[in-house]
């Protein structure tokens, strides 16, 4: 490169090319001092992974003092979106994060478990940690008749409105009303529904509850959205967005129904206790999940929750185990019901005075437990909520064919198609 | 090239071209644009027709100057400074997207940002610290590649050589599907550290890379005076050390950081092997990009990661330019 | 550009020369074969995120080359590809002419040329999308709410400014390779500029300009970065490598990923094939 030119203006440039490489590389280099390898060696301190961590600093301090030096757990945040956590968890765990405890969304539960991502509960551990919870949430956390991880908090989906406005839209609360008339009376007092909670978990309630059938598998919500039950749920679909009460769900909903002319707010029970409702919380009342339909008789609600697992790549899973015991027992439990309102797994504790005072109606809890629509426990729920996301959004656009165009769409990923 | 006199009809053209341009620019300022904006394009619309007045006037000279060049260098201006303005008005802003091309917050913004960032800072340094040493390690095998390619009549030169460059070019995602899975299958050190994982599936592109930039680098050697000192007994190392070393010793140092910026620069590869909780830069500014609070902040690094093209364009920049010419022959 | 060129001066390789060579042509090979093995491989078994492993033959080709949403994307890539690379190439062509005309303001205009390529390209694609979607441009044309075609044409702008300085540079040189005595004596014999250009200058660039064409359709064919930040869930305005990413890396889909990516991979061999003899013909004629 330098040989042409003269040989005074050649020895120049390499001079200076050489010095220019030189800063560059030098610069780069020096930037590369603390390159991030964590800390992997100590293995006392536990990373938990959990979304909204810092609601669960105390149950983690209390739960480090109790192991008398054996761990400290240290709290990782994980993202508020369900696709986006998922997305995350799985990433961290395949490229060796060195995560030791992960609250799991009971949807991930099994596609985490036929990966072989989560390390196995331990023989004995598994029956004190399935010990008096609630029925839900145990099948929740077993895949193939195992438990793959501790059930921590679940809970169902309820129907908030504030003070008389029920009254006033001539409802009567005291049992479950069908979609069709809480959109019809909303829009007749000028009120809104809003809907916390995803698209996928909103549909799949609709249908379960067409089908009049909770447990229902992955298959087979497949096959009912291409039935009657599909045709039912987008009927109660269209009648809301035709209704102009609410833009359907979204993320905004609870600070929405807090704020100025909020009526209604479907969504998980744990919001009573939310800070986003807390200048209303004087004037909340709590009713059953709505109906799909006049003929359907019990409400289904949709369930999901968190439970607690331990990574296959975990440096010492035993002691990430002893962590999970304390993390899911009764005085972390009501920690958990204090600090964040979510419904712990305990049966005894769902009774208690803490979750009473919380919960305003503990019936409608219960009930909507026994009979509510829980997730599927199988590796490919995510790939029907996600059908169901792109399909049954936006909500103006639905129409008779998206039952149909939703099951053909989550037919097409379970078939290993591209998403 | 040889100066040409352009015809007069040719600048007259050229002149009421870059008068309709600055019309044009001048009417769009003052109807639809507000703010510090409207005297930015109003200026630019000033100089174009400047130009369209300077082309009139000197429509009959007999120097070579033509009027068309010079307007396309004003286009080339403008074309290149309007998107840097953006990005240090983007950089300097407090968060949010700018309105105004005209930087208005000057609040050192994502500068100051940049500096508290822990993980980005960390990002950083695992990017560096792979793509140096991908190419690194690709350095001495690409350089014996690279002389058996430029220098000898062996015969799956042409073959070798396209085989280089079409990997370089490949979809790198392609890359990192196949290569990331298998790195992530590997035990032992690779296990624990994201720096060998990045680095070793980044060789997939830094060897075909560094043997691109090395074959056009040693092109240009001087070859037949490597010969002449052969000829006269002096040793390999002689002729290393007096001829080689002075002659493409630059050039090959300019490549290479060449090659480690664009390989510092990959997303796919490095994404395949890691996780949020040690990631490189493009992966945790993609990730940041996402996010419309954190405009400033991706600006400014976009700027700072710029800084070794600047040097070097600044410093060797015929070096850069005969790497690129060298590049495609 | 000096006799070195012009002058063959290789001679057949020697022993020592292939020893020499022989460990960095079986480390270009390996680096990029292996991956693309284990691509091909991951491609015909039942690879995904707890997947079994076993061979599954054609079916993934059959679901990617089956769905309309992977010809959507094959179908937004080539038209970001051809108006990125059609649209750069008029402009580098344009603006390189012009600054080979005034040899004078060169250097800086290197300078500018190629700084923009430092900057990452998913900053360039930000810088793109923010000055559509309330940005300067949004303000200066009114483009109110950008859609998702608005934001996916920001980014490609973002790479256009990103790249366009090095094609001008490109550009430049092959230009100054022009030979000048072959110049000076179209002068002579009074040629039009036009003439010049078309039987001159023209003829000496072509080669160039189709490699560059090539390196160009082919960085285009891949481009991730911008796509990936402006993509939104369902919608197909995307590219064939953002696509990928997002089964690879997003929804842990390995099996389909992978047989798109070799798709994407033939598609990218043929595109550049096909320039190449497109060039050849132009050359010929």
């Amino acid at each position: 490169m330098c040989h042409s030119g003269h040989v005074t203006s050649r020895g120049r440039a390499c001079v200076v090319a050489v010095t220019a490489g030189a800063i560059v590389m030098g610069s780069l280099a020096s930037c590369a001092v603390g390159t991030s390898d964590a800390d992997s060696g100590d293995p006392s301190t536990l990373r938990w992974y959990v979304q909204d961590a810092g609601s669960y600093a105390a149950i983690a301090r209390a739960c480090s003092d109790a192991s008398e030096g054996a761990f400290r757990i240290e709290l990782v945040e994980a993202p508020a979106d369900p696709q986006e956590r998922r997305t995350d968890l799985v990433q961290r765990l395949r490229t060796g994060d060195d995560l030791d405890l992960v609250g799991v969304d009971t949807s991930a539960i099994g596609e985490l478990a036929a990966a072989e991502l989560l390390a196995p509960v331990p023989g004995d551990l598994a029956g004190d940690l399935a010990d008096g919870r609630t029925e839900p949430s145990v099948a929740a956390a077993t895949v193939d008749g195992s438990l793959v991880a501790a059930p921590w908090w679940y809970e169902p989906q309820v129907l908030l409105h504030r003070g008389s406005v029920a009254e006033r839209a001539g409802l009567d609360m005291t049992e479950a009303v069908t979609w069709d008339l809480l959109s019809a009376g909303a829009s007749r007092v000028g009120g809104s529904v809003q809907v916390a909670g995803s698209t996928a978990d909103w549909v799949r309630a609709l249908v379960a509850g067409a089908a009049d059938d909770p447990d229902l598998g992955v298959d087979a919500l497949v096959s009912a959205l291409d039935g009657p039950a599909g045709t039912a749920a987008a009927s109660v679909v269209r009648t809301f967005a035709a209704s102009s009460i609410g833009p359907g769900p979204s993320p905004d909903a609870a600070v929405t129904f807090a704020g100025p002319g909020g009526s209604f707010l479907v969504g998980p029970v744990s919001l009573v206790a939310s800070d986003a409702l807390a200048p209303v919380r004087a004037e909340l009342r709590v009713a059953p999940y709505p109906l799909t339909s006049s003929t359907s008789t019990t409400s289904r609600s949709p369930l999901s929750g968190t439970a607690l697992a331990v990574p296959a790549s975990a440096a010492d899973p035993e002691t990430a185990f002893q962590a999970v015991t304390c993390l899911t027992a009764a005085p972390a439990q009501q920690t958990l019901v204090a600090a964040t309102g979510h419904l712990p797994t305990l049966s005894d504790l769902l009774t208690s005075t803490a979750v009473a005072e919380l919960v305003i109606s503990p019936e409608v809890v219960a009930s909507a437990l026994a009979d509510g629509a829980p997730e599927p426990a199988a590796p490919t729920t995510h790939l029907l909520e996600q059908a169901i996301d792109t399909t049954w959004a936006p909500l103006a656009a639905v129409g008779p064919d998206t039952p149909a165009r939703s099951a053909a769409e989550a037919r097409r990923l379970l078939d290993g198609g591209l998403s | 090239m040889t100066p040409t006199i352009p015809s007069v009809r040719s600048r007259l053209v050229a002149a009421l071209v870059a008068f309709v341009l600055g019309f044009g620019l001048a009417n769009l300022a003052i109807f639809t644009i507000t703010g510090p904006d409207r005297v930015l394009v109003l200026a630019v619309a000033g100089v174009l027709v400047l130009t369209s007045a300077w082309g009139v006037l000197v429509a009959d000279s007999p120097r070579p100057v033509s009027v068309w060049a010079v307007i396309g260098a004003e286009a080339f201006a403008i074309f290149t400074l309007v998107p840097m303005l953006w990005a240090v008005a983007l950089a300097t802003g407090d968060g949010t997207t700018p309105t105004s091309l005209w930087p208005q917050a000057w609040s050192g913004g994502g500068f100051a940002d940049l500096a508290d960032d822990g993980a980005l800072r960390s990002a950083a340094g695992l990017s560096v610290s792979a793509a140096l040493l991908a190419t690194g390690v690709a350095a001495l095998p690409a350089l014996g590649l690279a002389a058996l390619l430029v220098r000898t009549r062996w015969r799956p030169r042409h073959a070798v050589r396209t085989f280089a460059i079409a990997a370089a070019l490949l979809p790198a995602v392609a890359l990192a599907v196949g290569g990331g899975d298998l790195v992530l299958r590997l035990g032992g050190p690779f296990e624990d550290s994201a720096l060998l994982r990045v680095a070793l599936v980044q060789l997939a592109i830094a060897v075909p890379l560094t043997t691109w930039v090395f074959t056009a680098a040693l092109a240009s050697a001087p070859w037949n005076v490597v010969d002449a000192a052969r000829v006269v007994g002096a040793g390999a190392v002689r002729v290393l050390v007096r001829v080689l070393l002075p002659t493409v010793g630059p050039a090959l140092l300019v490549g290479l950081s060449l090659a480690a910026v664009v390989t510092a620069q990959d997303l796919a590869l490095a994404t395949s092997v890691t996780g949020p909780q040690a990631t490189t830069l493009p992966v945790l500014l993609l990730d940041r990009a996402r996010d419309p609070s954190s405009t400033a902040l991706v600006a400014a690094a976009g700027i700072c990661w710029a800084a070794p093209v600047a040097v070097l364009a600044l410093v060797v920049p015929r070096t850069i330019t005969r790497l690129l010419g060298g590049s495609y022959r | 550009m000096s006799t070195l060129e012009v002058v063959d001066r290789r001679r057949p390789a020697t022993g020592s020369q292939l020893a020499r060579g022989l460990p960095g042509l079986l480390l270009l090979l390996a680096v990029v074969l292996v991956p693309l093995g284990r691509l091909l491989w991951l491609s015909v078994t039942d690879s995904g995120l707890g997947g079994s492993g076993g061979w599954v033959g054609l079916d993934h080709y059959a679901a990617v080359l089956g769905s309309s949403s992977w010809w959507t994307t094959i179908a937004t890539t080539a038209v970001v590809t051809a108006s990125l690379v059609l649209v750069q190439l008029l402009l580098a062509l344009a603006l390189a002419v012009a600054l080979w005309h005034l040899s004078l303001l060169w250097w800086p205009a290197r300078f500018l040329a190629l700084v923009p390529a430092g900057v990452g390209l998913v900053v360039g694609a930000q810088a793109g999308r923010a000055a559509v979607d309330g940005g300067f441009l949004a303000t200066w044309f009114g483009l109110g709410d950008a859609g998702p075609s608005t934001v996916l044409a920001g980014v490609v702008v973002g790479e256009l400014w990103r790249t366009t300085g090095l094609v001008v540079v490109l550009v430049h040189v092959a230009l100054s390779r022009v030979p000048t005595p072959l110049l000076d004596a179209a002068l002579a014999d009074g040629a039009t500029p036009w003439q010049r250009w078309w039987r001159v200058v023209w003829p000496a660039v072509t080669p160039a300009l189709a490699a560059i064409v090539v390196f160009r359709l082919l960085d285009s064919w891949r481009l991730l970065d911008g796509p990936l930040l402006v993509r939104e869930p369902g919608s197909f305005r995307t590219t064939g490598s953002a696509l990928v990413a997002d089964n690879a890396f997003g929804a842990f889909a390995t099996g389909p990923a992978a047989a798109a990516g070799v798709v994407l991979v033939l598609l990218a061999l043929v595109l550049a094939l096909l320039t190449l003899a497109v060039a050849k013909v132009v050359r010929a004629r």
